[in-house]
């Protein structure tokens, strides 16, 4: 992990803390700020929908429209209104976090790219959605952001004639040009909404809707706010006024004060240049990472397992290609490959009771085989003695490899979903140790997306490969923790010893 | 006939027959290829769907079942009163942030006296080349769609603006035509704060090879109320530069 971000990691964690007491870890907002960005959208959607029922698209017609929309029917109109505005603030909130977190964590890089790359045309479609948006009350805020709006565009000089020439007086706006403004506030969501659409495309079942829980909270929220503290205009645009106070939505107008300070092309140059140095963020530098995982034809029966598993669709099924009598086999695609090793915790070909000299399963990581875990966790297990714990981590939770001391021996994998079940029960088995403590990222956290959720999901008998029913689960402690968690660790490392002293003094 | 049928007599009845003719038509083959299905499924479909959610909901039952009897915490089981508090807290603190930053601070977009002067022209430089009566000769050698009497150099002169504001030059510009071959209009658009008071502008245009006396000329003594937009432009249907 980089180190400039470890500080800034750290602080989210703690955050994440915080948040993870209210909500638990499955609603924490911090970690569904990507979900709750897709449903803020469609509040937005529905909600615009409606005031767009209601709306005058003439120039004329369009401020005491939306008066309308606001006093008269305010328990409707009103209510629909300040939830489209509010909705769109908070997506503009819940991106940043997205991104900000994304970045801190280092998932932009690598296979990531596309998703993060895919994400810059997303911010400035969001506001050129917010934006326009905001011109149709066509009060005088409205008329402010319109006419910095198009001095900004002016400035490229694609244009024959100045579009702000528009707005220099009332006769120049006409109704012809005032649609053209609402048909761009129609379309700009709907192409936001498809690259929305591309942005998630080659991630692995993506997860595009919140929990309901925090759903339902959020649009609460959203509704009590609505009535509190409903959307109001300004004073009807009157192109003979400069504006003067304004109450800027900051979430969205941030840049035209600076507009007004600095002029359109410095304007331009930020903008431009923080675009492109974003976009170019996963290749500065790129990600190294360790060799993809390798398919072994004659241990792989094309059982799908791999398949099912990998969180970042680096695995194809593909017709057999060695004459085995099997109908399809595994193929790696380097290039989406992240080595997490999760393939190889899914293989059922992967388990260390197996004399064979060459241990070799279905789908192994090169740089960290099945033959070299099986010897790690020999050694571990050596090193605990027959009444220590053995502690599986990864790579990006909690370190488990400071725990080594008398009777605890941690080994860390690139994530906790590579370790196949039966080295639990090869662990705890008649040579083994007293107790398996499983720990790895935070709940909803993983680096590796779904490498805790399979870890369970095996350990429950809900996903193949399982873990045997003849292991005691009594002794398998299983902790997610983040790496701020290192005492939180050590507590249960001790209440599970006291576990199972009790249950070696009982004699079962 | 609109009156006849009880149709507002300024609405065209010729909007409403297509709707009439078409509308029945469209929605029939909707109907038949596939609505009917999605308005009223077959007994068959329903009970399939019914099967299919139930199967469903079996299923995350025994996920959670199995889940519990493994000894995890089922995530989204209940919260306790405290946490709830703890989450209507959470949304109070972002409803304020989103109440707060959507309408505050205040930003003074122009100071109180002030008042704003946009200069925007638009209007075509004169050709760089007067037009020119072709001959018989000329005539002849050109292909006979191609066969103009008058033939004229597309190229335009760029406009010079030099504005003055109580003697002073407050700006002064060239403005390229636009288009590739440099025939269309030239625009100019500056904007330029000043005190609302009286004020005399002395705008001056060039249109031609930019050298010797102005093309055009506006002199004119202003008082501008604070907050008011002086807009000088160019009619191009009088040809003379204007002050609004």
């Amino acid at each position: 992990m980089s180190d400039f971000r470890r500080p800034l990691q750290d602080g989210f964690m703690y955050a994440e803390a915080v948040f993870d007491r209210p909500f638990g870890p499955a609603w924490n907002p911090l970690r569904q700020m990507g979900t709750l960005t897709f449903f803020y959208f469609w509040i937005v959607a529905i909600s615009g929908i409606y005031v767009y029922i209601l709306f005058d698209t003439t120039v004329g017609g369009a401020y005491n429209s939306v008066e309308y929309i606001t006093n008269q029917q305010w328990y409707l109109g009103g209510v629909m209104r300040s939830l489209h505005r509010y909705a769109s603030d908070a997506m503009v909130m819940s991106m940043v976090l997205h991104l900000s977190r994304e970045f801190i964590f280092d998932r932009y890089r690598d296979v990531r790219w596309f998703t993060w790359f895919t994400g810059v045309p997303l911010i400035w479609f969001l506001f050129v959605c917010g934006v326009s948006g905001y011109w149709l009350v066509w009060d005088m805020l409205a008329q402010y952001v319109a006419i910095g709006s198009m001095e900004w565009l002016d400035w490229l000089g694609i244009f024959g004639e100045p579009v702000a020439n528009n707005f220099l007086k009332p006769e120049n706006l006409t109704d012809r040009f005032f649609t053209l403004m609402v048909f761009m506030h129609i379309f700009a969501p709907l192409i936001l909404l498809f690259i929305m659409w591309i942005h998630v495309m080659r991630v692995s079942q993506p997860k595009i809707n919140p929990p309901r829980g925090l759903a339902l909270g959020s649009l609460g929220m959203f509704l009590v706010l609505a009535f509190v503290s409903p959307a109001t205009s300004h004073a009807p645009a009157d192109l003979q006024q400069v504006p003067g106070s304004l109450n800027l939505d900051w979430f969205y107008m941030f840049l035209y004060p600076v507009f007004d300070e600095w002029g359109a092309a410095p304007l331009w140059i930020l903008a431009v240049g923080v675009s492109v140095m974003v976009a170019a963020m996963p290749w500065m530098p790129p990600l190294k990472r360790p060799k993809p995982a390798q398919v072994y034809l004659d241990k792989c029966n094309g059982c799908t397992r791999c398949f099912e598993d990998c969180p970042f669709g680096a695995i194809t099924m593909a017709p057999r290609s060695d004459g085995r009598p099997f109908e399809r086999e595994a193929v790696v695609a380097a290039d989406l490959c992240t080595s997490c090793g999760i393939c190889v915790g899914s293989c059922p070909v992967s388990t260390p009771f197996r004399s064979s000299e060459k241990l070799v399963t279905g789908i192994d990581l090169p740089d960290l085989n099945l033959k070299r875990l099986r010897h790690k966790t020999q050694q571990a297990i050596e090193d605990a003695g027959s009444s220590g714990i053995v502690v599986f981590g990864c790579d990006y939770g909690v370190d488990v490899k400071g725990l080594d001391g008398p009777g605890v021996q941690g080994l860390s994998l690139p994530c906790i979903g590579m370790l196949p079940p039966s080295f639990i029960d090869y662990t705890l088995g008649r040579d083994g140790v007293d107790g398996v403590l499983i720990t790895g990222c935070k709940e909803c956290e993983c680096f590796s997306r779904l490498g805790n959720r399979w870890t369970i999901e095996r350990i429950a008998g809900l996903r193949d490969p399982y873990l045997r029913k003849r292991v005691d689960r009594r002794r398998l402690d299983v902790f997610w923790a983040s790496r701020i968690d290192g005492d939180n660790l050590k507590n249960e490392i001790s209440k599970f010893r006291e576990t199972l002293d009790e249950i070696d003094g009982d004699g079962s | 006939m609109n009156e006849l049928l009880g149709i507002d007599p300024d609405f065209p009845i010729f909007y409403i027959i297509p709707v009439l003719v078409f509308g029945p038509i469209f929605f029939t083959i909707l109907y038949q290829f596939g609505l009917k299905n999605i308005i009223n499924p077959p007994e068959a479909d329903r009970a399939y769907r019914r099967d299919l959610k139930r199967q469903e909901t079996d299923l995350k039952d025994e996920r959670r079942e199995k889940l519990k009897n493994a000894g995890f915490a089922v995530l989204d089981t209940k919260k306790s009163p405290a946490q709830y508090v703890g989450q209507a807290v959470t949304y109070i603190l972002f409803a304020l942030a989103l109440a707060v930053l959507s309408r505050s601070p205040v930003y003074q977009a122009r100071s109180p006296e002030m008042a704003e002067i946009r200069l925007s022209l638009t209007h075509p430089g004169r050709h760089k080349a007067d037009c020119h009566k072709r001959s018989r000769e000329e005539l002849q050698k050109l292909a006979a769609n191609m066969r103009a009497p008058v033939s004229c150099a597309r190229g335009r002169w760029p406009l010079v603006v030099k504005m003055d504001m109580d003697g002073k030059t407050v700006f002064e510009g060239i403005a390229q035509p636009a288009g590739l071959s440099n025939d269309g209009h030239s625009s100019f658009y500056e904007k330029f704060t000043v005190t609302g008071q009286p004020h005399t502008f002395t705008v001056q245009l060039w249109d031609g090879d930019g050298t010797g006396a102005p093309d055009y000329r506006l002199e004119k003594n202003v008082t501008l109320p604070p907050g008011q937009v002086l807009v000088i432009g160019f009619d191009n249907a009088s040809q003379r530069l204007t002050l609004q």
